[in-house]
């Protein structure tokens, strides 16, 4: 597989069978494949049922869940999303799990040694207790979750590979984020909200070598591969596993603090605390962009589609954060400017075109000034 | 999706018990089709194999019937034994498995819902 995040192989890597990689890849493309042409089939079915049986009357959410749950457009695309990442992570032999945890002695001691001399660029507070929220739900599927054991973060890495719309780089969609941030301001103190891989601020640190980039994540096996990815790629970060609810930074520290699809993984009870954390931290001008789902307004059918995708996906935050006002919850915390950007998804060319086929998904960017 | 669902398929909450049956409502002939083109997808790397040994045989890279009179080891034997035990496992797998997920929810969960 291609290393993810510089041009180097990575050093940090399982041994990864012939057909380990070739049902990985077939798992790889059928997903896209769900995702794309499986995706537009239901939209057209939905249409062209809506449009023959239902013309007039009005459409809204559930007159849209009723059509689509009876097209076998859908159903199979449904049975893609819960089933596939299923496959890949599970499957005896061949998913990355099963692949992973049978190796999972060799990894751990290697991932140890790597890790001994990270000095202050990696900071574990093991004693940390989870939230009840995120200790519920193996996120995206991920068996266990991404905390539970030293090769989780190793299991994620691999994961997001399948997981992110351009393979071919899966940074991509940093830079799209990064293009939203405010001119004319200094982004020299920089955090990874939620850093996980590492991957963003390896991705910023590699662009902006004068910067001090931090992470943190409240996931142990994350920070430490975040560590390693970091070595790897030649960039100095530190690293900290905190829970981002009540983080050990100073007040007005930090000029820059971005995340990336972070908020659908907190109910919506938390999220102003969480803003109000981050403003904390910010230096008085700093600014908080992030990226996350959205529904896209007047769709009552993608609406459906992305409330069945979250459901499926066991990211049962999701349905209330696509329909959540985060530009008003920045302001109510504080932040001076607080707007959301809708992305143009057919600009980036992540999305269909057609008028009756409605991007799969839709993102806005978030962009909070203290 | 449950018993207390309207919806055959579409979801209104996590999956926090069994896994769901999702497809309902796919025609069988679709199915069959999906077969054939796999049929036909094997039979073109069976096609290509067979192409392969007749170049290698014709270059002196293998002598005549060299796949054909092949024996392993005994541990290559073993080894052949146990993918051949491991592929027929995994194809099988995907039809006797268990309805309980992989992946977990907690119920508890709920209280952050609004349900």
């Amino acid at each position: 597989m291609p290393d993810t995040h510089s041009n180097r192989p990575p050093t940090f890597d399982a041994k990864q069978s012939r057909d380990y990689t070739a049902f990985q890849e077939f798992i790889r493309c059928s997903y896209v494949a769900v995702n794309s042409k499986a995706n537009e089939e239901a939209y057209r079915a939905y249409f062209k049922e809506r449009d023959s049986h239902y013309a007039g009357e009005p459409e809204t959410r559930e007159s849209a869940a009723r059509i689509m749950d009876t097209l076998p457009e859908y159903q199979l695309k449904a049975w893609g999303i819960r089933n596939l990442r299923r496959l890949k992570y599970s499957q005896p032999d061949v998913g990355i799990d099963t692949m992973v945890h049978g190796q999972r002695d060799a990894l751990e001691k290697e991932l140890d040694a790597l890790i001994a001399d990270a000095g202050d660029e990696l900071q574990l507070n093991l004693d940390i207790k989870m939230p009840d929220y995120f200790e519920w739900v193996d996120f995206h599927q991920q068996p266990g979750g991404v905390w539970r054991d030293d090769v989780d973060g190793l299991i994620y890495d691999y994961g997001r590979r399948t997981t992110n719309p351009n393979q071919s780089d899966p940074n991509k969609v940093y830079h799209l984020m990064w293009e939203h941030l405010p001119e004319g301001k200094d982004y020299t103190r920089v955090l990874d909200w939620g850093t996980g891989h590492g991957g963003g601020i390896i991705a910023w640190m590699q662009d902006h070598p004068e910067s001090e980039g931090y992470g943190v994540d409240i996931a142990a096996p994350c920070v430490k591969l975040a560590h390693v990815r970091a070595r790897e790629a030649g960039v100095p970060v530190k690293f900290s596993q905190q829970d981002i609810m009540a983080m050990d930074y100073e007040d007005d520290s930090f000029d820059m603090v971005f995340h990336m699809f972070m908020l659908h993984e907190f109910p919506q009870q938390v999220t102003p605390d969480l803003f109000k954390e981050v403003r904390r931290i910010l230096k008085p001008g700093g600014v908080f962009i992030g990226m996350e789902l959205a529904l896209v307004p007047d769709q009552p059918a993608q609406h459906v589609i992305q409330f069945s995708d979250a459901w499926l996906n066991n990211e049962p935050y999701m349905p209330a954060c696509v329909d959540a006002d985060y530009a008003g919850m920045g302001k109510a915390a504080g932040f001076s400017k607080s707007v959301a950007i809708p992305a143009e998804m057919n600009k980036y060319a992540l999305g269909p075109a057609s008028k009756d086929t409605p991007p799969k998904t839709t993102w806005n960017f978030y962009v909070m000034e203290k | 999706m449950s018993e207390s669902s309207p919806y055959k398929t579409y979801p209104t909450g996590p999956v926090t018990d069994k896994e769901p049956v999702l497809v309902r409502d796919l025609p069988q002939d679709r199915i069959i089709s999906a077969l054939v083109t796999l049929a036909g997808e094997l039979y073109m790397v069976r096609d290509r194999v067979k192409v392969l040994e007749a170049e290698l045989e014709k270059n002196d890279i293998l002598p005549p019937d060299a796949v054909e009179t092949h024996e392993d080891t005994p541990d290559q034997a073993a080894a052949r034994t146990a993918d051949a035990q491991a592929f027929a496992d995994r194809f099988w797998l995907q039809l006797t498995m268990s309805d309980e997920p992989v992946s977990y929810v907690d119920p508890a969960i709920k209280t952050y819902l609004n349900d």
